[in-house]
């Protein structure tokens, strides 16, 4: 049952995560407006983007907000995978949520570089598409040989791609650069470390890990969030 | 829309980074749980014991109201979800552990501390009940007891705003610390109404999702900074609630 729905997800997710992809690579940032939310004015936000042309500072707060949407979509998107019981659809809806929240934050990044804004937000979106895959993966973590520390290498290494890709734009110093690539690396673990608490046992598949460890390392994601945002936004302010 | 959506939060997170910070090295790949917890709880308790100026408090507060919203979302999450109840008692644990740390933020006086603990426990407490109302009458969403249980919210938001009042009723006027918790109350309300699920193959959480952003920007960008000036400019700081 729980194997059918992961598959089931994972193509819902794995498409519309390549659908960004393509997106990403197709579009500019005014003509993904449209994907901010109903709420949202286009003319308003294009004339806050113009109006702050020269001046990107006012852009930090959005693109905090930004990733830490992404990453509370992606952890409430991960949990219900595994035990939500009152809907079968939650991994599409949830899809389109992933796929707004990591289209938003391509619109941020490409008000200030449209050719960067768009490659570090495919990295991205590669990134979350990995963490899918460890996800999707889990139910199989209880047999012997699997391969989750195979799954756990592909993700980390998308999250060195994103700590390569800031790198290579900034003038920082060895030191610098090391403390970016270990924000990542931990980033990605604090993810794991909470997906791996709030999955199913191996010898019981009706109750979690251990649901407060989980909550914790949740909540050590979402700080470690905020600093990958700020560093993005720093590297892209600087371009 | 985009200001509301995305407004200033980056200070406490980066408070709570340098909380934590010593850890992330030598944790990055630990399946210790315990000791992470144990760590963010012990920096949690020794940085609330340090005398801190208006910024520092002001960033502090953000990230536990910022908590605050997040667990009782999740609390929310796993009841109308349906997962096993480790989750709810655990978000519980933790909205209860962050409401003691508010309290502790915001005062040195034990008397103090207990009063304001106990006041959010209680908000928290009217939140929940609203939650397993709303999940008991899902073939029933009209039913009185539903707009009962979310009176009864609103009652203790009022009272938390009173007392927010009196902590500084220069600062904070009773008209504004009611409108922001009401405001507050009626966004997470808004946003279980919809995490309900209304169709089994079909469920939405756009909104919840919105609604769940907003609530939290409510809480960072409005209400910690408005009690981090009151608590710092009030000679009394030890009759918080």
């Amino acid at each position: 049952m729980t194997l059918r729905i992961f598959n089931q997800t994972k193509k819902w997710l794995l498409a519309s995560v390549l659908a960004l992809t393509f997106q990403c690579y197709q579009a500019e940032a005014s003509e993904d407006l449209s994907t901010l939310g109903q709420e949202i004015s286009a003319e308003a936000f294009t004339g806050r983007i113009h109006r702050h042309k020269n001046k990107h500072q006012d852009l930090e707060d959005p693109t905090i907000f930004a990733f830490l949407k992404l990453t509370e979509d992606f952890h409430d998107t991960i949990v219900s995978l595994f035990w939500n019981s009152t809907s079968s659809g939650v991994g599409s809806s949830y899809s389109h949520i992933i796929t707004d929240d990591i289209q938003r934050i391509g619109v941020i990044l490409t008000a200030f570089n449209p050719g960067d804004g768009t490659e570090f937000t495919n990295l991205l979106a590669s990134y979350i598409s990995a963490g899918i895959d460890y996800v999707v993966g889990i139910p199989s973590f209880c047999l012997d040989p699997n391969n989750q520390n195979e799954l756990i290498s592909r993700w980390q290494a998308a999250g060195r791609l994103l700590a390569n890709f800031v790198i290579a734009r900034s003038s920082i110093s060895e030191a610098k650069a090391d403390h970016i690539r270990n924000l990542f690396f931990a980033w990605t673990n604090a993810q794991i470390n909470y997906i791996d608490n709030a999955a199913p046992q191996c010898l019981d598949f009706f109750s979690p890990v251990d649901p407060s460890a989980s909550i914790d390392f949740y909540t050590r994601a979402r700080i470690l969030t905020a600093e990958v945002a700020i560093v993005v936004f720093k590297t892209f302010n600087a371009l | 829309m985009i200001n509301c959506v995305f407004n200033p939060y980056k200070k406490w997170l980066l408070t709570g980074l340098l909380a934590i910070a010593p850890f992330l090295a030598i944790e990055a790949n630990s399946d210790d749980s315990s000791n992470l917890s144990a760590s963010i709880k012990h920096v949690s308790r020794s940085r609330s014991s340090h005398r801190e100026g208006n910024k520092e408090l002001r960033f502090r507060l953000e990230l536990l109201l910022d908590n605050q919203t997040v667990y009782f979302h999740d609390y929310a999450f796993s009841v109308l979800g349906g997962f096993p109840p480790e989750f709810a008692i655990e978000n519980d644990a933790h909205l209860r552990q962050n409401a003691a740390a508010i309290a502790e933020a915001t005062s040195s006086d034990p008397i103090a501390i207990a009063q304001a603990t106990a006041l959010l426990i209680a908000y928290i407490t009217a939140g929940e009940n609203y939650v397993n109302i709303v999940n008991a009458t899902l073939d029933d969403p009209t039913n009185p007891i539903v707009a009962a249980a979310l009176q009864q919210w609103l009652d203790v938001s009022d009272q938390v705003a009173a007392a927010l009042h009196q902590l500084n009723p220069k600062v904070i006027s009773l008209n504004e610390a009611q409108r922001l918790l009401t405001s507050y109350t009626l966004l997470l309300a808004d946003m279980v109404n919809n995490l309900a699920p209304t169709s089994f193959n079909n469920p939405d959480f756009t909104r919840a999702s919105e609604l769940y952003i907003q609530a939290q920007i409510l809480t960072t960008e409005e209400l910690a900074p408005l009690i981090a000036k009151a608590v710092t400019k009030s000679k009394h700081r030890r009759r918080f609630f």
